[in-house]
């Protein structure tokens, strides 16, 4: 069984690297990626360590690029989990060329995806970003809710989180109830996979989330 | 073999964000307005052809119970679709209906304009009327008539299966398929419980006895509506429209036979009285013979052409 991840996020919201990490966490020595960007696809396999080294040092590759990144699993239900990691969603009245292009490919990796999650910035404390997050993440939630996919929102850099905490004023779907993660120190980790994969099976885990 | 290409139901969407005019915030409402598991799948809303099938039934003469219980069905579809919309939970809609009453009440007419109502909200993918009677479903040895009956289901899907007599299906004792008929079509409207609409037609006499033969049947309709006879104003009234919707006018005389005529029916005649059907067929026999009458002249005005005497009138028992 296959389980296909959509990860979405607003910029610098720490996307890639929960992928990378999360994916070491699960075990996977080797990533298999597949990305589809502006400059045309390409695929092969990757060490976690490399990737993190080409994600410090961003070229033109790396921008706007939707990732997937796949885990093979000795054991448990699905096993084979692939993390998408997808373009930023961008807080823009009008989007250039290249941004809609980007817009496409997240909305598509969206449509495939069996479980979404949403990345929080637990560090930002900017009302504007806070508010932008709110808004695409109640609407996440409806799209999520409509076509019967497992939503899950998800908060990271716990480690540097910032000083006054997260404005609920903003209106976040699930009633201040999130997943804090580090993705650095990798706290967060057991309680997300546990919700992803769960003891008992996927499904009647994550339905409970619903 | 016809290839049939697959758009995915978000398609529309994606484009006009290549155009340019969604934002990312607007893409994601918009993605998330489409829901793709429910009703709404069939078709999209069209509210034209909705308001013109409700105009057109609230231009049907009397029937005041039959068009409240519609209007009740629409404001239920439409409020269900709005739930459905703020992500609330939402009953499924059950549309299977048994129509009774008299020959000649609008069952039918009544069935063909809800076809187009359930196309215009979206309930229905078609909205055609598939009218079917006892010989179109019931074969002649066994197995034939679950595979009659499946058929015309299919040619059904997206529209309204219109059963006429359907009590005819319970006649006939144990050995009679028409039970057969009767299981399939029960099964078909389970299994097919948002592609199509059964309606079970018949008079009312023979519908309740039908009805009370298969217990599990009735309740399974939720909708019964019941057409009643209509008096004889309506009946002039339908005269009047009916000859209008021709070109034709009634001359005072022919009105005035025509009603007395209708009246001595009603009162008379009153098991076999076929309602608007009677005054279709003596309008139409009317027609025939006032253009046998012109005929012989030589000479016509656009007055008489449009004009019924009430010589015109064929007002005897057939």
């Amino acid at each position: 069984m296959n389980l296909n991840i959509a990860v979405l996020g607003a910029p610098k919201a720490g996307k890639t690297l929960f992928c990378i990490n999360f994916a070491e966490y699960m075990g996977a020595r080797n990533l298999c990626y597949l990305e589809v960007g502006a400059l045309g696809k390409g695929r092969g396999v990757i060490t976690p360590q490399v990737a993190r080294q080409l994600m410090v040092d961003p070229g033109p590759r790396c921008n706007g690029v939707v990732r997937t990144f796949a885990v093979n699993l000795n054991k448990g239900a699905p096993y084979r989990i692939a993390f998408t990691d997808t373009a930023s969603l961008n807080n823009k009245e009008k989007l250039t060329h290249a941004e809609r292009r980007k817009l496409i490919l997240t909305l598509r990796a969206l449509q495939e995806a069996d479980i979404v999650l949403y990345l929080l910035d637990l560090a930002c404390s900017d009302p504007a970003v806070l508010h932008f997050a709110a808004e695409t993440d109640r609407r996440l939630a409806g799209y999520s809710r409509s076509n019967a996919k497992p939503y899950l929102l998800v908060g990271t850099k716990w480690d540097q989180r910032s000083s006054n905490p997260i404005h609920w004023n903003h209106f976040f779907s699930s009633n201040g109830n999130l997943v804090s993660i580090s993705s650095k120190t990798g706290k967060g980790f057991p309680e997300l996979r546990r919700l992803l994969l769960g003891d008992r099976g996927l499904f009647s885990v994550t339905s409970d989330l619903l | 073999m016809t290839v049939i290409k697959y758009f995915p139901p978000s398609e529309h969407v994606l484009k006009k964000i290549e155009r340019g005019e969604l934002g990312t915030i607007a893409a994601l409402e918009a993605l998330g307005e489409q829901q793709p598991k429910t009703k709404c799948k069939s078709g999209d809303r069209d509210e034209n052809t909705a308001a013109a099938a409700l105009w057109e039934l609230n231009l049907l003469v009397g029937l005041k119970e039959v068009k409240r219980v519609v209007e009740e069905i629409k404001a239920y579809i439409e409020i269900q679709q709005k739930r459905l919309y703020h992500n609330l939970k939402c009953n499924p809609v059950v549309l299977h209906m048994i129509f009774k009453g008299n020959p000649g009440t609008g069952k039918t007419t009544v069935a063909r304009l809800l076809g187009r109502l359930f196309q215009g909200m979206g309930v229905l993918s078609q909205g055609h009327l598939v009218e079917v009677e006892r010989a179109d479903l019931v074969g002649e040895y066994i197995g034939h008539t679950a595979q009659k009956t499946r058929e015309q289901i299919k040619k059904a899907l997206g529209g309204i299966l219109f059963v006429d007599e359907a009590y005819s299906l319970g006649r006939g004792g144990e050995k009679d398929f028409g039970k057969e008929a009767i299981d399939v079509l029960v099964k078909g409207m389970e299994d097919h419980r948002n592609d199509f609409v059964l309606v079970l037609a018949g008079y009312r006499r023979e519908m309740e006895q039908f009805a009370c033969l298969n217990p599990g049947l009735s309740s399974r309709f939720p909708i019964q509506i019941d057409f009643p006879d209509y008096c004889t104003k309506e009946l002039m009234d339908i005269a009047v429209m009916m000859a209008t919707e021709r070109h034709y006018r009634f001359s005072p005389g022919a009105k005035r036979l025509l009603k007395q005529h209708l009246v001595e029916q009603l009162h008379y005649n009153n098991l076999n009285f076929s309602n608007a059907r009677l005054v279709r067929n003596i309008l139409e026999k009317s027609l025939r013979r006032q253009a046998l009458r012109l005929s012989g002249q030589i000479e016509v005005t656009r007055e008489e052409l449009i004009t019924i005497e009430d010589g015109d009138l064929v007002v005897e028992q057939p």
